[in-house]
């Protein structure tokens, strides 16, 4: 091998060491964050069926405090607490079949007491007509406000961004 | 297999197109897949464009220019086109875009719906975009003022 391979080669090794470095040692807690959306998004897009779905709906609300607020913007009103939250979403349930969330583009800054993180993030629901196998997409971007209770992060306020205005 | 009668200079010359391509498609013209009905029929849901990062690099957004704005980060775009400038007065009526009080042609506009909307004057720093599909319901069709600084860039083709 030439010199000037070699120290090409390297190089490459030490930019995939120093990427696999910033993967490993992102702060532990943001890594736990972005996990629980991950899961979030997971047990909404399998909403199981019979009992398995109440289990799946008891899962769902484990994401959110007792006292979560949604603010879905002007001419919605907010959905206030765990419970009208997950009657909400269990009102979709008949759809969800037809529908699949995922979020993007998550930011995460967590406060300095550890206890308390800001979210921003794009929400994307794909809408799948079950007779054209034609499929939608929505997105909206939101701003979270998560909290550690108990060792876990939990919703505490989802409230929609106006992109446009 | 073939390398070419210098191996050496091809796999130098691989790994400038490949800098090349990544440099290009990840900061200056970025593939995007249009989702949605909101600008048909301009661009129909499914398309492949690009989105020109420094088509405003020496000047702002003008009017009829289709440009790609930012939700939470630069993965999800909304696509739409420029009615309104900074200063100026916007306002809906019946379907009809009302510029400092007088009528936009939009040519691009094959149906319309009678959206209303108030006026509005914009400020320095907001630009009013709308898509080109006024068919739809005006309460599912994303419109409205942006913020200069979600702006990402010109959807050139």
């Amino acid at each position: 091998m030439s010199r000037r391979a070699l120290i090409v080669a390297v190089a490459a090794g030490a930019i995939g060491l120093a990427a696999a470095a910033w993967y490993l040692l992102r702060p532990a807690e943001e890594r736990v964050i972005r996990g629980r959306l991950d899961s979030l998004v997971d047990d909404f897009n399998d909403p199981g069926e019979g009992l398995a779905s109440l289990a799946k709906a008891v899962a769902l609300a484990s994401y959110f405090t007792e006292d979560v607020r949604v603010d879905l913007g002007p001419g919605s009103p907010p959905i206030e607490g765990r419970e009208a939250l997950v009657g909400a979403a269990s009102a979709l349930q008949p759809r969800t079949a037809a529908l699949r969330a995922g979020v993007d583009d998550v930011g995460i800054a967590i406060d300095d007491g550890g206890t308390s993180a800001s979210v921003t993030l794009t929400a994307t629901v794909t809408r799948r007509n079950l007779a054209t196998l034609e499929e939608t997409l929505d997105a909206r971007e939101f701003a979270l406000t998560m909290t550690k209770r108990d060792g876990t992060w939990r919703i505490a306020h989802a409230k929609a961004v106006d992109t446009l205005r | 297999m073939i390398y070419g009668r210098n191996p050496r200079r091809t796999a130098v010359r691989v790994l400038v197109l490949v800098a090349v391509s990544v440099i290009i498609f990840r900061w200056v013209l970025i593939p995007i897949r249009a989702e949605g009905i909101s600008m048909e029929p301009a661009y129909q849901s499914g398309t492949l464009h690009f989105v020109n990062r420094l088509a405003f690099a020496a000047h702002g957004p003008r009017r009829g220019d289709v440009i790609a704005i930012r939700l939470a980060g630069p993965h999800v775009l909304y696509v739409k086109r420029v009615v309104g400038l900074p200063g100026e007065r916007i306002e809906i009526i019946e379907g009809q875009v009302y510029v400092n009080g007088a009528l936009l042609v939009e040519s691009y506009v094959q149906r319309r719906k009678p959206w209303q909307y108030d006026e509005v004057t914009l400020t320095s720093r907001e630009y009013f975009l709308i898509g080109d599909n006024r068919a739809m319901l005006a309460k599912d069709h994303a419109f409205g003022r942006a913020d200069v600084s979600r702006i990402v860039g010109k959807v050139v083709f």
